[in-house]
């Protein structure tokens, strides 16, 4: 990039843009306790490199799967609904991954609802954000927003149809 | 996660019964709601044996487990003013804090 002053002699130079914050005071404190957890022994290193690549790579592919199987195999629609966890294993999802008991907020339990033409369900947790991971994949900002976790559990969602 | 019943947890209920959210004191990580003290509802499910989230969230992992139930209440009976007759809520609680009702 070439640029030209009125008084160049060729021996200033132009002083580097400051340089900014790129990280936010929570990424700093879970940095400063994960490397307090690690020297003291609460998980090592390896522990948490495991969890955090089965953190980045749940989507809601699985999730897309499980619903089509359903959908197409009314005998696996049955043991779905019946065991849950059971039966994600047939569309490859382990809710015991990564730890071998889960993740420390999905406590390896999970139950489909079936919507029906008559009965449609609403889901949410008042209480934090429980949520699908190993299916889903990470929840929504929404979902895990007060607004939402205080407003739907009163409220009825309204579904329309258009009318052609 | 065991499955099965192992005759020595609390497990008075069963699918149908009438029961009732009871008010116990609050604990640190207790996870019954505020919005269904008092509030009665039906058993919807048998789930599973697990430790309660008080003791679970402590690691006592070798304290009492007791029978979870997914109980279904009428929005009608949780929320004033709800305008509609066949809505329903269901969640979880651990045996303890619910109580037969005879309405």
């Amino acid at each position: 990039m070439q640029h030209t002053h009125g008084d160049d002699d060729g021996s200033h130079t132009h002083p580097a843009a400051p340089m900014v914050d790129e990280i936010t005071d929570f990424e700093v404190l879970e940095i400063a306790v994960r490397e307090l957890a690690i020297e003291k022994g609460l998980f090592t290193a390896e522990d948490h490199r495991k969890f955090t690549e089965w953190a980045e790579q749940i989507g809601p592919a699985a999730g897309s799967r499980l619903v089509a199987k359903a959908w197409t195999d009314p005998a696996f629609k049955a043991r779905l609904l019946a065991d849950a966890v059971t039966a994600c294993r047939e569309i490859g999802v382990d809710w015991t991954e990564p730890t071998g008991s889960g993740t420390a907020s999905d406590y390896m339990n999970l139950r489909v609802l079936e919507d029906t033409p008559t009965l449609h369900h609403v889901i949410v947790c008042t209480l934090c954000s429980c949520y699908p991971r190993p299916l889903l994949g990470h929840s929504p900002y929404w979902y895990r927003s007060p607004n939402y976790r205080r407003g739907i559990i009163r409220c009825r969602v309204l579904c329309w149809r258009s009318s052609d | 996660m065991e499955r099965t019943n192992t005759g020595s947890v609390p497990a008075r209920f069963n699918v149908g019964d009438r029961v009732r959210i009871k008010d116990l004191p609050n604990l640190f990580y207790t996870r019954a709601q505020m919005y269904v003290r008092g509030v009665s509802g039906t058993i919807a499910a048998r789930t599973y044996e697990d430790l309660i989230p008080e003791d679970e969230a402590w690691n006592r992992d070798n304290a009492q487990r007791e029978q979870f139930y997914i109980v279904r209440f009428r929005q009608k009976d949780l929320w004033d003013e709800y305008p509609f007759d066949n809505d329903t809520l269901q969640t979880e609680f651990p045996d303890r804090w619910l109580e037969p009702v005879s309405d």
